[in-house]
């Protein structure tokens, strides 16, 4: 089968001002009316309108590096991912409409890699190249962070972390080649997998499908040895495993519709896999350079990424009821 | 790639453009810039960053062999964590290698120094890789060979690398020393090398996947070796001679008849000259001439034929484990063939390279009974054919040669379409070696060469013997003469005989280059080859050392010690004592040298470090060597057995004071006559041991596991 699969709609890189200096695009999220993409890059957190690109605004972190992102889905926090390399880490809040930072906590020893919000918003979710990651719980509006619960088991530094869709579970991926599943409720350490042969970088859950709601849910991880592995972390079961990647995966996002899934990593080729069935339904190559960031926005319009020489492209998912469209030829 | 069809409008992804740091790409680029200075710094050392799993997180290959796969791990990996382009100083990696943050390693950049400086100009430049096509195609060491005159003295070697672009750059202060042997000299990371003690050694230099050695000498003495009683035989003996000049080092004297006609015997033939022979030539006026027809009838004896097909089996690892008891015989009698009809060795391993056929009739399709995975047959074929090892190469490049992984690969490519049907070797169409990053098929190439001999299109084996074998082969002839010369010399001219390399040189090069391109002129003839070197007055010095050279273990200027094969050792024994050993399934009479494969129970030859032919024996067992063998001889069946069973045993018991009886013993295990200290030991003996049996015992007993006689010398 052949595809017509994506549509350009804009990027940014003739919106960048000092493009030359720009730092890696590390984390990229879309707020939850899909309006507003965060960005990011260096020491800072950029806001833009997510149909243009237009930034709207730009949040310094001052030393720190900004590293991972993640929207409250239905409050006004963003969780920004901060450190500096080697030295310290932690995480911040921001209230991103009225661009205020609000709580914090900086307690790692390295930098942040990764942050999730859980469905509820009420917990965050951290993990950290010093090897830990922890369970925050969302105090006083945002104002407070509590560390509720240590995610203690990993070996080696925590690259992603990933609520599962109704809440009640987490799962870790770490460069100690394992996934972890933690329960949500208490921190506990529910079942760990050591399939991947190399260093897990990428983690996302697959957003409940309707005809599927009633299935475990289902996530994907990805990494160094090339493969995209897709598993039922509550029942303990590795389901396939997509290899169609020529080089380290360092990037995955589901469509909100939980019908396709999105890949990136090392080669700068984008790949759209098809969540049922797996296969890899078409491939562009995206950039010159490793994109380390995807995302989808929650109306499943547009696809961001982003990549090491500070550049984002934005795509637009058209079609009928997918959002996207694709033409067999 | 997009499927066909699929339509992707537009990508506009910006990548660093070059502008203002484009002037300084040039010097600032990845692969000859950077990487050097990391290598000197050590961080991709194989304790550190350079280990397999990496170091913390970090993992860099093993001295730069693979520098794209560096600068995405410095520059790309983990979100691009290691560096900082705005600000360079606040970059991970250069924090912790300067000592600013906590690093196993320690600090590794010194503050102010020119690396510090350019590291941090690189970041800020963008981090560039540079050219993708520029790199260092061969290095020089100046002065590649330095005499000096005493311990404690100084010379400083310039290492200058040549780019692919055609540029010259001195990197003497970033390339890697390490000195072969630094009880005689050793060298500081800025090649400056110090004399410790007289003798001969060479300093490994690397750079940037390139290495090269520097020998470095001290005379072993003042004599004057000019006047000194050596007069050449041969171009051999001119080679060696220099070479003691040069070093001050004096020959040892010829060896005495004795000592050259025992030596002679055990090193073509693995036998004992019997008494007769020993007193017939002892008897006849000492000559050059005598000695070269002793040399000509060895070499046409059948008995030759026999001890260099137990050579070549050790060589080959042929061995009847691996192949049926038939197949295995086929072989054996396929090698002992070609060595009776003294087939041309480029020839013969010509036929090794390209059989195929039904093992129990093909002979030499058993060669590739040692492995059926292509990988292992490349290490097979550079170890034993070209002296080269290349296993290294397989996961990384080699850290002391130039081999890589795209050289490794392509070369085991040759074998990839080898297979067996049952007992059969057969060529198939199809099959391939991929690379291991690429994962893709990689076509054949020889070791060395920038392009492939593909040869004939029904076997691609063709192309590789035409290389191999090839008269100008760069190390063909060098490795088959260093072998036959370590087996007659005791000592190759590069050591170990399977590790041929540019940074472990000849002992003696233009020695190796002379014999190697007489070898190949002469038709790769064997018996041509060990004909010169035991007719040269080198191979015929005695291996009694004189006071200027008893330090020498390596220029030849005396005869080294050889331990005695296990087989050798075993015939010797049954010669001495006139009882023969009997094999399981060998006729009667049959010789430990004339076993097929190795498989033949016989504890005495295990014990005695008998090559098992499962492994490369270049480190021979030895009668001598080893506790496990040392109690056998004393203690074991493999002496006292016969000593009870011996008739000479009986027969000097008869008359323990017979000079003639005590001559002839002495004559059969050491090629010569007791001498009068010996001969007052033995009537001494004699005269207060009252059992006479024992006594006689005693005397064979004391010959067999003498020195003397374990050793050829």
């Amino acid at each position: 089968m052949n595809h017509r699969v994506v549509l350009l709609l804009a990027s940014f890189a003739g919106a960048f001002a000092r493009l030359a200096d720009a730092a890696p695009v590390t984390g990229l999220a879309f707020s939850p009316d899909s309006a507003v993409l965060a960005v990011a890059s260096g020491q800072s957190v950029s806001l833009r309108n997510a149909a243009t690109g237009r930034e709207s605004t730009s949040v310094s972190c001052g030393k720190e590096r900004a590293l991972a992102l993640s929207f409250q889905p239905n409050g006004p926090l963003l969780a920004v991912g901060t450190g500096i390399p080697g030295e310290r880490g932690g995480v911040r809040l921001l209230d991103w409409r009225r661009q205020a930072w609000l709580g914090s906590l900086s307690t790692n020893r390295d930098v942040v890699t990764s942050v999730a919000f859980s469905p509820d918003g009420q917990s965050l979710a951290t993990t950290s190249a010093d090897g830990s990651a922890t369970l925050h719980r969302i105090e006083s509006n945002g104002a407070k962070l509590t560390a509720a619960f240590p995610l203690i088991g990993h070996s080696a530094a925590v690259q992603a972390v990933a609520f599962s869709p109704d809440g009640g579970i987490l799962v870790t991926a770490s460069m100690d080649r394992s996934l972890k599943v933690w329960s949500a409720a208490d921190g506990r350490l529910l079942r760990s997998f050591g399939q991947h042969t190399d260093a897990v970088l990428a983690l996302a859950f697959r957003p409940v499908v309707p005809d599927r709601a009633d299935a475990s849910p289902y996530c994907a991880s990805g990494g160094d040895d090339r493969t995209v592995r897709v598993w039922q972390p509550s029942i303990g079961r590795m389901v396939r495993i997509v290899r169609q990647h020529d080089g380290p995966v360092l990037a995955l996002a589901y469509t909100p519709d939980g019908r396709f899934l999105f890949s990136s990593g090392q080669e700068g080729f984008i790949r759209c896999i098809d969540a049922d069935s797996d296969e890899v339904l078409g491939q562009w190559r995206a950039s010159a350079d490793w994109i380390y960031s995807l995302s989808v926005s929650p109306d499943g319009r547009t696809l961001a990424a982003g990549n090491w020489a500070g550049a984002v492209g934005l795509w637009e998912l058209t079609g009928s009821g997918l959002r996207m469209r694709y033409e067999e030829r | 790639m997009i499927r066909r069809g699929v339509q992707l409008i537009c990508l506009l992804f910006a990548v660093l453009p070059a502008g203002a740091v484009e002037e300084t790409r040039d010097r600032l680029d990845f692969r000859t810039g950077i990487l050097p200075l990391l290598t000197k710094a050590g961080c991709n050392a194989g304790a550190c960053h350079g280990a397999a799993v990496g170091q913390g997180g970090f993992r860099l290959s093993l001295l730069g062999y693979a520098p794209e796969e560096d600068y995405a791990s410095l520059t790309r990996e983990r979100g691009g964590r290691r560096l900082d382009r705005d600000t360079p100083a606040e970059s991970l990696f250069f924090r912790k290698g300067s000592g600013q943050l906590d690093h196993e390693g320690g600090r590794k950049i010194k503050r102010g120094s020119a690396a510090e400086q350019t590291l941090l100009a690189w970041i800020a430049a963008g981090a560039p890789f540079g050219p993708s096509d520029l790199r260092v195609t061969q290095i020089k060491v100046e002065p590649e060979d330095t005499l000096l005159p005493a311990p404690d003295q100084t010379v400083q070697l310039r290492v200058v690398a040549e780019l692919s672009d055609g540029r010259r750059e001195d990197v003497t202060l970033l390339a890697l020393y390490s000195s072969n042997d630094d009880a005689v000299a050793d060298v500081d990371q800025a090649g400056l090398v110090t004399t410790r003690d007289r003798g001969l050694t060479s300093i490994m230099v690397r750079y940037s996947g390139q290495a090269s050695a520097a020998r470095i000498a001290v005379p072993f003495g003042d004599a004057d070796i000019a006047s000194a009683d050596f007069t050449p035989n041969n171009f051999i003996d001119e080679k060696v001679l220099a070479e003691l000049r040069r070093l001050r080092l004096p020959p040892s004297p010829l060896s005495g008849d004795a000592e050259f006609f025992r030596r002679v015997h055990l090193d073509l033939i693995g036998r004992l000259p019997d008494a007769v022979a020993v007193r017939a030539f002892l008897e006849e006026p000492p000559s050059d001439e005598k000695r070269r027809r002793v040399v000509a009838a060895l070499l046409a004896s059948d008995a030759f034929v026999d001890f260099w097909t137990l050579k070549f089996g050790d060589w080959l690892l042929l061995d009847g484990k691996r192949g049926s008891e038939e197949a295995t015989r086929a072989y054996h009698d396929w090698v002992r063939g070609q060595l009776a009809r003294n087939r041309p060795l480029d020839e013969f391993v010509r036929d090794l390279l390209l059989a195929q056929g039904e093992t129990t009739h093909v002979g030499p399709a058993n060669f590739f009974n040692l492995a059926t995975d292509p990988r292992d047959l490349g290490e097979y074929v550079g170890s034993m054919f070209l002296g080269a090892q290349i296993a290294c190469a397989r996961c990384h490049a080699h850290p002391a040669d130039r081999w890589t992984q795209d050289d490794y690969h392509a070369f085991a490519a040759y074998f990839a379409r080898l297979s067996r049907q049952g007992e059969t070797l057969v060529v198939s169409a199809r099959g391939e070696v991929e690379h291991p990053k690429t994962q893709k098929p990689i076509p054949p190439r020889p070791l060395g060469a920038d392009r492939a001999e593909v040869g004939h299109q029904d076997d691609r084996r063709a192309g590789l013997a035409s290389w191999l074998t090839a008269s100008d082969n760069p190390f063909f002839a060098r490795n088959l003469v260093n072998r036959v010369w370590k087996h007659l010399l005791g000592r190759g001219l590069v050591e170990p005989v399977d590790d041929v390399r540019p940074t472990n040189p000849a002992s003696n090069p233009a020695l190796h280059d002379a014999l190697a391109r007489e070898f190949a002129q002469h038709g790769f003839d064997l018996r041509w080859l060990v004909g010169t070197i035991a007719n040269s007055r080198t191979y015929q010095l005695s291996s009694r050392t004189t006071e200027g050279n008893r330090h020498d273990d390596q220029l030849f200027s005396h005869a080294y010690l050889k331990p005695l094969p296990a087989q050798v050792f075993a015939d010797a024994v049954a010669q001495v004592t006139g009882v023969s050993d009997e094999f399981e399934g060998q006729p009667k009479g049959t010789q430990a040298v004339q076993l097929v494969g190795a498989q033949t129970p016989s504890y005495a030859l295990d014990v005695l470090g008998r090559c098992s032919r499962q492994q490369s024996c270049e480190t021979p067992g030895s009668a001598s060597g080893g506790l496990a063998a040392s109690l056998h001889l004393i203690n074991g069946s493999t002496i006292n057995d016969k000593l009870r069973d011996s008739p000479l045993t009986r027969l000097l018991a008869a008359d323990l004071l017979n000079r003639e009886r005590v001559n002839d013993l002495f004559l059969r295990a050491f090629g010569r006559l007791p001498s009068d200290v010996e001969w007052t030991w033995w009537t001494q003996h004699v005269a207060t041991t009252p059992d006479r049996p024992a006594a006689a015992e005693d005397l064979l007993w004391a010959l067999l596991n003498s020195r003397e006689f374990a050793f050829n010398h």
